[in-house]
């Protein structure tokens, strides 16, 4: 029989790390949706037979253009080609309307790091998915996850707190891209990112 | 209290601290006050960086056009894709902390300036201008541009004005030795096959690193010899193919030991002999300068003058340079050498440019214009300085001699806060970089002449005034007129008549190479190319240009060069050294200042390099203490003992500090205790070193 003083104790202990393990990262990270249900699934492979370049291009001069301006949703939607709510929302709220669509980036690293898609997808022949999973063929947009302390997305911890067997896509810390550039060779030094 | 100890152990295997500790951390970086660069879809534009006279095409990547990094143009004629520390950073000068937001007037021997708002600048300037206080000089350290176009207009207009554009002091002497006028002069430096360089930064500095490359791959590629001049093994010393460790202040004598070997020899061009009318006298007085007799008070061994005059006979065409900070008899000096190798006028020598084609509005009067160091001293009344593009540093010690003490005016326009004690001085703000069109000319010694345009494409702030418009301001002040028009129009003006000229050939980023001037379609094609950074480079001048006729010995009589009566071998002798770069004095970003300031790879003030030789022979370790005393004063300094000195001269740091008034040097300036030169600069003095004992 235990008693009473270790009880409380692991009482504690448990309480703790229910807590910790549990509620810290619901408390942590407020939801946001996106504004629009965007279909990658719908737009991509066989179904829209559209490459992740042909709308995150990367121009000639090594330029990324990220996410695409509305410009480049219109070229095809300005006016609905399909009968979808989402469709609706893209063309009576944004197309129609010149507004570009405030998307909430889930991969957006902060101002102090300079990040080349160029020198990744072109020069060391990543795929997107390296980075990125299975975004390219997901069929909607999950909501954005903000850290109330940081504001960085929750993509750059990772999906999980203890950042362990994570797959190379679930998390874009410093610590994430040292490894890559340490397991492929490639230099590592401060100014490599921190221009 | 078990409950309370068994969460905080828990807490310890959750989480929280470890993440809630790197989350705080990034949120300290991104407090709101932190300025964040502009996010949004990167552009990018060509341009052309002013920050000196190489007008190196930049290639400006841009969120909306906010430049937010810099490089160079591949293939760009003048940088071909390279640029310097200072320009990759140029587009943070527009923030630079000591940018003048307003007007200030400074009074002498105060430092402090009182702030005017812009109308009452030009009232108080106006009344300068017209007060009858006597002359009035406008010094253009960037001439010709289309401001300096409107400065000269100013100076032919107005009887009280004089303009004085600068230019280089070699030229400035040799003009004087030739019976006709020679026209505008520069170096040919990549035609030629030897180079005796007397001193300039020709690797390090002139013309900016990326210039020095170029120049250095020019070099390889023609088999071209540089053989360097000078006390320090500097970086321009360090890349040449030959180093003569030469005494501060004796390279005149050196170059005259050189003219006197060629003539004792015969190895002058007899054709250039036949057109220097006093060849007779010059060969009479230059005797006296024997590799033997000037051994002694420059250092150099004679079998060494003789075998580089050889070689500068022999390999032609060859070509002696010097700084533009050298004095009038080193001038004169280097000079006679590239006329007795008869180069003047030729490939690889000092060559005759053509000038840039002036617009309709710009009418020249062919009046050749004067050098500052032929205004007589204290005879300026009111200075106007047009400061608006860095790199055209001036000397202070030289202005300040040419004033009238204690009542001259300094009109200057400036994106910094650039105070003088020794007068009065209206200081109007300017616009910077990127928030300005205008043209930029190629350097003053360029062997031909070009022109670049700089992009506006920043708002300036209120009240900044370019330079074209502080030339129209002084015009309204000074009731003369200028041309009129915004500086864009002016601009396009002048690249129509270049167009007119159909010389040259233009350089189009968007293609990468460079065509004939005559296939370019209309002006507005050339100024396309222009806008987006390229460059127009004229012809080189056509026909036989060497001079007719020349007189040596005007220059050598009102150069005075002598050899030193007796010279004691234990004298030391102490010089003010920085290290050489293109922003010497100007302002740069404040990330470059503070690397290079900091890393400690530069001397600091009160320290002094000391040759092994020299310290050895007085006992002094490195990094002990020594003091120094000229007849000016003494001071103490940390001797750095290092073998890139040349024995028995001390170079004492100035540690990059903006040369200004001797007066206005703290007591710990090196500078006031060496005798200064009549074009301003310190010359090296003699002193005696005595270690200081804790």
């Amino acid at each position: 029989m235990l008693k009473p003083g270790l009880l409380r104790f692991l009482a504690g202990l448990f309480f703790s790390l229910v807590i910790g393990w549990y509620v810290f990262p619901y408390a942590l990270y407020e939801k946001f949706e996106q504004p629009i249900q965007f279909s990658h699934k719908v737009h991509t492979g066989e179904t829209g037979g559209l490459s992740c370049t042909d709308c995150h291009e990367i121009k000639s001069d090594g330029r990324f253009s990220g996410i695409p301006a509305l410009e480049k949703c219109a070229s095809c939607h300005s006016s609905a080609i399909g009968t979808s709510s989402q469709e609706k929302i893209l063309v009576d709220e944004y197309v129609s309307k010149n507004r570009e669509i405030p998307w909430l980036i889930y991969a957006k690293q902060p101002q102090n790091v300079y990040f080349s898609h160029a020198s990744h997808v072109k020069l060391a022949a990543l795929e997107c998915t390296e980075c990125h999973g299975s975004h390219g063929s997901s069929d909607s947009l999950r909501p954005f996850q903000r850290n109330r302390i940081s504001g960085y997305s929750r993509d750059i911890w990772g999906s999980t707190m203890s950042r362990i067997n994570r797959a190379s896509w679930d998390g874009a810390k410093m610590d994430d891209c040292e490894n890559c550039h340490d397991r492929r060779h490639v230099a590592n030094t401060c100014l490599k990112c921190h221009k | 209290m078990q409950f309370v100890g068994g969460s905080a152990l828990g807490l310890l295997f959750t989480p929280i601290p470890w993440k809630v500790l790197n989350d705080s951390a990034i949120w300290t970086q991104n407090w709101p006050w932190i300025p964040a660069p502009l996010t949004g879809e990167f552009t990018s534009f060509g341009t052309t960086c002013t920050l000196c006279q190489s007008a190196c095409g930049m290639r400006a990547r841009s969120v909306g056009k906010q430049p937010v990094s810099l490089s160079g143009i591949p293939g760009h004629p003048f940088n071909n894709g390279s640029l310097c520390t200072a320009g990759i950073l140029a587009h943070h000068l527009r923030y630079h902390p000591s940018r003048l937001r307003q007007p200030i007037k400074f009074l002498p021997g105060t430092g402090y300036g009182t702030p005017l708002s812009s109308t009452t600048v030009v009232d108080e300037i106006s009344r300068c201008l017209n007060g009858n206080r006597g002359p009035v000089v406008i010094l253009d350290g960037r001439p010709g541009r289309t401001a300096s176009a409107l400065f000269g207009q100013l100076g032919e207009a107005h009887p009280a004005v004089r303009y004085i554009p600068m230019s280089a002091p070699a030229f400035d002497v040799l003009h004087t030795m030739s019976d006709a006028p020679l026209g505008p002069l520069g170096y040919d430096i990549d035609g030629a096959r030897l180079l005796v360089n007397f001193g300039a930064p020709l690797f390090d500095a002139w013309g900016t690193p990326s210039r020095a490359s170029k120049v250095m791959d020019t070099r390889a590629s023609k088999t071209q010899t540089v053989i360097h001049v000078e006390a320090l093994c500097s970086r321009s010393a360090s890349r040449s193919d030959q180093w003569i460790a030469a005494r501060p202040g004796s390279e005149a004598l050196l170059a005259l030991s050189l003219a006197c070997v060629m003539i004792e020899e015969k190895l002058y061009s007899a054709a250039a002999a036949r057109t220097i009318g006093d060849f007779g006298e010059f060969s009479d007085y230059i005797r006296t300068f024997s590799p033997e007799a000037v051994s002694g008070a420059s250092g150099v061994r004679p079998e060494t003058i003789r075998t580089t005059a050889r070689a500068f006979a022999s390999q032609s065409p060859a070509l002696a340079i010097v700084g533009n900070d050298a004095s009038y008899e080193t001038c004169a000096a280097v000079m006679a050498l590239n006329i007795l190798a008869g180069t003047v006028g030729h490939t690889g020598g000092v060559a005759r440019r053509n000038a840039i084609p002036d617009a309709a509005v710009f009418p020249s009067s062919g009046v050749r214009a004067v050098s500052l160091h032929d205004v007589p001293d204290h005879s300026i009344c009111t200075l106007i300085i047009d400061e608006s593009l860095s790199g055209c540093t001036l000397s202070d010690a030289l202005l300040e001699k040419k004033l009238v003490p204690k009542d001259a005016t300094i009109i200057s326009l400036s994106p910094f806060v650039t105070s003088r004690p020794y007068c009065t001085q209206y200081v109007v703000p300017s616009t910077v970089m990127f928030e300005t069109m205008s043209d930029v000319p190629g350097p003053i010694d360029a062997a031909v002449s070009s022109l670049a345009v700089s992009a506006a494409v920043l708002q300036a702030p209120d009240g900044m005034m370019d330079a074209v418009q502080f030339a129209q301001m002084l015009g309204r002040a000074l009731g003369s007129t200028t041309a009129s028009g915004t500086t864009e129009e002016l601009v396009k003006q002048r690249v129509a008549a270049i167009h007119a000229s159909k010389r040259g050939t233009v350089f189009a980023p968007s293609t990468g190479v460079s065509t004939a001037l005559q296939q370019c379609a209309s002006a507005d094609e050339l100024w396309s190319a222009l806008a987006e950074g390229g460059c127009w480079m004229d012809d080189a001048a056509r026909g036989d240009n060497a001079p007719a006729a020349m007189t040596l010995m005007n220059a050598f009589r009102a150069a005075q060069i002598s050899l030193p009566q007796s010279h004691n071998v234990d004298q030391l002798f102490v010089v003010p050294f920085a290290e050489t770069t293109i922003y010497n004095g100007t302002p740069v970003s404040p990330l470059l200042s503070k690397v290079s300031q900091e890393s400690g790879l530069r001397l600091s003030l009160r320290q002094a390099y000391v040759n092994p030789a020299t310290a050895m022979a007085r006992s002094v370790a490195n990094g002990e203490t020594i003091s120094l005393t000229t007849k000016n004063g003494s001071m103490t300094v940390q001797a750095k003992v290092d073998a890139s000195v040349m024995p028995d001269v001390i170079f004492v740091s100035i540690a990059g500090s903006r040369e200004s008034s001797v007066s206005a040097h703290s007591a710990h300036d090196v500078r006031l205790l060496c005798n200064v030169n009549e074009n301003g600069s310190f010359s090296s003095t003699p002193v005696s070193l005595q270690k200081v004992t804790a």
